[in-house]
């Protein structure tokens, strides 16, 4: 007797109805499976899991602080979303996040002291020319040199990281500051603007969204968007078209630093006030796990950082009520994206359940 | 200060110490890349490996089995890679990274009761003799048997991926899959068990900082060493001996560090530190310019997904 | 030895193509044989099965008398029968010996003095310890021939195996097939080039289009009369009806245009001359590999020549890439669908509006005008036949016949003064294959020009004007179409001349 329970058969076309269904799927197996991992550590799992994601929403303060995480992981993503549709595995978007702080940092540190309306708006351009650089870096590498820009992208990362450590500990740090690592807190014309009293979301959401409908605009309504597209799924088709494959390479990864720029100038001209050792909590990594869980789509993103930022607040108020570490956010972080990229393989293969053959005697 | 041999000597077994979990993760990871997969969970297996030694070896007192569960850990958690990967062709640079997230934060959820309890102290061979011959005694004395470990593993891998038959399947399978797959061999099999084999060695890795290096655990505490050794894969061009001394020299800056002031060094500690990165993009740079110094550098198939019809 | 092989009505069916209809035939031991035909005529197909990467839809192979199945490469082995394919199976940086050792059981020391042997005795020089990247063509292919005789093979299956070799490797690869002849081992060699044929080979089977054609002895038979069973012997096909007069107005002239390649698998090209008028369809034949794909790219201009070797009513646009040159109303279609000129998981009318020609206002300003492509694919679907009339789906779910109308729509509704088009007709039905015939004929009533570069010479005959044949790189005299046989293709297509 043969026993064959299910066969997997290659899909003809890739399900458009799984294709919206799977990051919520992903989501709700990350909350079952987090419930676990709580209970066998010996949390109480629903507690835990009320105050990771209910708790930090449920009063004004704690909700704004959801848009104001989840401003620098959307426009990140926006960004990033652009190398990925084409083929270009930009994973170094934190290191053009901190290039973009320190480059606009050091602008608004030249205008210390200064007031007017102009400040801001040069620190910001600063910001998205200093990310756009930064990940030129990469870009060029991959172009004219054949080389990975994965690992690449990576290594700067670290680069970066040390160039601000060295720049807050020395030539920037505050001269009255004490020797802490950081620069002088800046003033207030380079600062963004908070949009409510006593909540700490600032302009920087404008930013994220004027980015979220530019990328909408240019992937979806441009010629050099569909360019872009083209070019991602066939370089030979993208040739056969007349389309320049390098100078699109270039593009999407100056689009990408900028907006990674932009995210750090937010941070550090918005919540932070200053420049210091830790800028970043790691967004420009988890970036890449919205980018992903909004399936590369404007909206999509737009909603999957909401999700991801709620990670992070729930580990902030889990370790505050219940002592969990804080980097219990990363677990669900991590989660997410296994859950996603586990549960495509359904868009293109199905299981068939098959019963039980008996073999001819 | 004065430059006595002895001092030297001192310091250079602490470079090859602070090599150890860099040889040991760099040479799991290499077999992996080897095979053409591509794991940037590399920091995320250290960690796990370090909790999971640590823990082990505070709840059971027994070192031996710390050791051996935080291999254990390593591989269990590769699984999940690897399963992944291989069985559900999911992409590799987003599921390595998933896994470094995941391990960090997973470390530190296991580690929560462990923070602030001293480590147990690990056995050392010939610990007097380190002491009383001058140079020579800190460098080959006084260490861990991981220790010693180690610096062999370069020269076994070495020998196993030139001399075995084994060996040869794993780099057969790197330089073209689909050849591999078309004179029999299993590629998917041979992948999944170089995963797991790094998962273990990285899983050491981690063990050996958490349990022997600096006996305690802190929450990330690898810091950023699985990068250093997924970069040392790169910059030592996939060979087992150049990772042994890439492994020396990044650790050798991690040393020189520390004594920076003393040797009256005016270049800014982040420009050492910033190093061993930049070396490595150079050497990408260098051996990507030619294709055919590509194809002999790098195996082929790294990252790419291997999917046969049947 | 005496070996005994035989295929008993193997088939093998792909959707749209019956790639092995029904061939039997037998081999023995001590002879050469020669498996004659053109690109897609079946002869890989079949060998294909013969070494166990495929298996046949219907029929047996029987060796030595019995039934055998071969369901992978390994059983072939195991069953004796080697076989080097075109394009080598080998590791490029593990060394010669490492790649001979991976799939043998034996020892290492063994291994070594067994394959010093082999090549002592077959007079082999290679060096056992270098990475296989560092081998020339010639060396590769000696690796993988020694591969087969380390397992001691009763069978020897070659495909194609001069086409990345020199006149000197080629010579000396016919001594050692005739050396391995003569000790008995059974030596199936698949080609396309008739002077081989008839200097290496004892017997011949030529294949056509799926089918056995023929087999016969070399002793019986000269280039000609293998060239006309080779191309087909059915010339009374329409040959094109040639009494409306042709224009003497040139168009585009193709002068000393040259390219070359590092790439080994790429054919150079070589002082290409040639001039189409207006309304002529300008045919170049040749069997695949000869350098088509390469002049289609430097026609469309995905590769970029020296200006002034093309020149378009005297213009010269040698250097301007495939979109510019749309702008001056040419139009192009590829011959592989898939990869280059559609995107198959793209839409239908996203595919359409990769040929953005000139007054097609597509991206108007830069944007995208949606409505203007939809409407301009509709139009598409519905001239020419297409069996959907939904611009939104995905082209994948096309069928190739229906895809390859798509794409010839999308290129012929612009209107183009010059369409270029390689294999058009490639894996079509007989329906499709005539509805694209009859729509290029059309165009050139409306007096325009076609290269036609194709691999089909009853197309070539059916619809064009002049004829030349392509072979390594180089273009023949031209012919006009009257004066074509089906024996001086054959011949000029073999790398041959005709007096």
């Amino acid at each position: 007797m043969e026993v064959k329970l299910f066969k997997i058969v290659k899909r003809d076309e890739a399900s458009k109805l799984i294709f919206f269904l799977t990051p919520i799927l992903a989501i709700i197996l990350t909350l079952i499976f987090g419930a676990l991992i709580f209970y066998f550590l010996g949390f109480k799992p629903l507690e835990a899991l009320k105050f990771f994601f209910i708790v930090p929403i449920n009063n004004v303060y704690g909700f704004s602080e959801l848009f104001v995480k989840a401003t620098p992981l959307c426009l990140i993503a926006i960004g990033l979303s652009f190398c990925f549709k084409s083929n270009n595995w930009n994973i170094g978007a934190e290191g053009q996040l901190i290039f973009g702080g320190i480059v606009s940092g050091g602008v608004a540190l030249l205008f210390y002291g200064q007031e007017g309306f102009y400040i801001l708006p040069i620190v910001i351009l600063a910001g998205a020319v200093g990310g756009m650089l930064f990940a030129l870096i990469p870009a060029v590498l991959k172009t004219y040199f054949n080389t990975n820009e994965i690992l690449v992208s990576l290594m700067l990362v670290y680069v970066s990281k040390l160039i601000l450590d060295y720049l807050v500990v020395g030539p920037w740090s505050n001269p009255e500051g004490f020797n802490f690592p950081e620069t002088r807190q800046f003033s207030e014309s380079a600062r963004m603007p908070t949009l409510f009293e006593g909540l700490r979301i600032h302009a920087g959401i404008f930013i994220a969204l004027t980015a979220v409908i530019i990328s909408w605009f240019v992937f979806y309504k441009t010629y050099l968007g569909f360019q872009m597209k083209v070019s991602g799924f066939s370089l030979k088709t993208a040739k056969y078209a007349g389309y320049k494959g390098k100078t699109m390479i270039l593009l999407v990864f100056m689009i990408s630093g900028a907006c990674a720029g932009l995210a750090g100038v937010g941070e550090i001209t918005g919540p932070i006030g200053q420049l210091h050792r830790e800028i970043s909590p790691d967004y420009g990594f988890t970036a890449i796990i919205v980018a992903f869980l909004g399936r590369l789509n404007p909206i999509g993103i737009i909603f999957a950082s909401l999700v991801v930022a709620l990670t992070y607040l729930g580990a902030e108020t889990a370790q505050i009520f219940m002592q969990i570490p804080k980097y219990t956010g990363q677990v669900f972080q991590g989660m997410i994206l296994f859950f996603l990229l586990a549960a495509d393989y359904l868009l293109f293969f199905k299981i068939k359940f098959l019963g039980i053959k008996k073999n001819e005697l | 200060m004065s430059f006595d041999i002895s001092f030297i000597g001192v310091v250079i077994a602490s470079i090859m110490a602070s090599s150890v979990p860099l040889i040991l993760a760099a040479s799991g990871e290499l077999i992996t890349e080897r095979s053409g997969v591509l794991n940037l969970g590399v920091e995320g297996m250290m960690i796990i490996g370090a909790i999971s030694g640590f823990a082990l070896m505070i709840v059971t007192g027994n070192l031996f089995i710390a050791i051996i569960g935080s291999m254990f850990a390593g591989i269990i958690i590769s699984i999940i890679f690897g399963f992944l990967t291989q069985t559900l062709l999911t992409n590799h640079v987003a599921t390595g990274l998933a896994l470094t997230i995941f391990g960090i934060g997973m470390s530190a959820m296991l580690g929560k009761d462990f923070v602030g309890i001293p480590g147990k102290e690990f056995p050392v061979f010939f610990d007097n003799l380190s002491e009383s011959i001058p140079f020579f005694g800190p460098i080959l004395f006084g260490h861990s048997i991981i220790f010693y470990f180690a610096f062999i593993l370069p020269f076994l891998t070495n020998y196993f991926l030139k001399k075995t038959k084994i060996g040869l399947m794993v780099r057969a399978v790197g330089d073209s899959p689909d050849s591999a797959s078309n004179q029999g061999i299993n590629v998917i099999l041979v992948r999944y068990l170089c995963i797991l084999y790094g998962g273990a060695m990285c899983g050491l890795a981690g063990a050996y900082l958490s349990m022997i290096y600096t006996p305690q655990w802190i929450e990330n505490m690898t810091g950023g060493r699985g990068w250093i050794a997924l970069a040392l894969v790169v910059f030592s061009t996939w060979n087992p001996i150049r990772v042994l001394i890439g492994a020396m020299i990044f650790g050798g800056i991690t040393i020189l560090q520390l004594h920076m002031q003393a040797l009256g060094l005016r270049i800014p500690v982040q420009f050492l530190s910033a190093l061993p990165y930049i070396m490595t993009i150079i050497v990408l740079v260098v051996i990507s310019r030619d294709s055919r110094k590509i194809k002999l550098s790098t195996p082929s198939s790294l990252g790419k997904i291997f999917y046969k019809e049947k | 030895m005496n070996t005994n092989l035989k295929v008993k009505n193997i088939t093998k069916i792909y959707p749209g193509c019956v790639a092995n209809d029904n061939i039997s035939l037998g081999f023995k031991s001590g002879k050469i044989y020669a498996l004659l035909g053109e690109n897609g005529a079946g002869k890989s197909t079949l060998v294909k099965i013969l070494s166990g990467v495929i298996q046949p839809d219907e029929g047996q192979i029987i060796l030595n008398n019995k039934i055998i199945k071969l369901k992978s490469p390994i059983d072939a082995k195991k069953n004796k029968i080697g076989m080097v394919f075109q394009h080598f199976n080998l590791f490029e940086t593990l060394s010669v010996f490492e790649n001979l050792i991976i799939d043998s059981n034996e020892t290492r020391g063994g291994l070594r003095e067994k394959i010093k042997n082999i090549m002592k005795k077959y007079n082999f020089n290679i060096d056992l310890d270098i990475p296989v990247l560092n081998l020339s063509a010639g060396q590769k292919q000696k690796v993988e021939i020694i591969r087969c005789l380390i397992r001691n093979p009763e069978v020897l299956i070659m495909d194609e195996p001069t086409s990345v070799l020199t006149e000197q490797e080629t010579s000396e690869l016919f001594s050692s097939l005739r050396q391995f002849s003569l000790e008995g081992i059974l030596i199936i060699y698949i080609t396309h080039k008739l002077k081989e044929v008839m200097s290496l080979c004892d017997e011949v089977a030529v294949m056509r289009k799926g089918q056995l054609i023929s087999v016969s002895k070399i002793v019986d038979e000269k280039i000609e009369t293998l060239a006309n069973k080779m191309v087909g012997q059915n010339l009374k096909t329409i040959k094109k009806n040639i009494s409306i007069e042709r224009s003497t107005e040139k168009l585009i002239k193709i002068s000393n245009l040259n390219f070359s390649s590092e790439d080994p698998f790429e054919t150079n090209l070589e002082n290409v001359n040639f001039e189409v008028n207006r309304g002529e369809c300008f045919g170049i034949a040749g069997i695949s590999g000869n350098g088509q794909s390469e002049l289609f790219q430097v026609l469309s201009g995905e590769i970029i020549s020296e200006n002034n070797s093309i020149k378009l009513n005297n213009y010269p646009i040698g250097n301007l890439n495939p979109q510019q040159r749309r702008e001056y109303l040419m139009a192009f279609s590829p011959e592989d669908r898939m990869e280059q000129a559609a995107i198959p998981q793209m839409k239908i009318f996203e595919n359409v509006a990769l040929n953005n020609f000139k007054s097609s206002n597509f991206f108007n300003n830069g944007l995208i005008d949606e409505k203007k492509i939809k409407e301009h694919s509709q139009k598409i679907l519905s001239d020419f036949s297409v069996n959907t009339d939904n611009v939104e789906l995905k082209s994948q779910f096309l069928s190739g016949g229906n895809l390859q109308k798509l794409i010839i729509g999308r290129e012929l509704i612009t209107s183009p003064e010059l369409l270029i088009c390689f294999n058009p007709t490639w894996g079509l039905d007989v329906g499709a294959i005539n509805y694209i015939h009859e729509t290029l004929i059309k165009i050139n009533e409306q007096k325009k020009s076609i290269i036609l570069i194709s691999t089909d010479t009853d197309e070539l005959l059916k619809l064009c004007d002049k004829i030349c044949v392509i072979f390594k790189g180089k273009l023949s005299n031209i012919m006009n179409v009257e004066e074509v046989t089906s024996e001086k293709l054959g011949i000029l297509m073999g790398g041959g001349e005709i007096v």
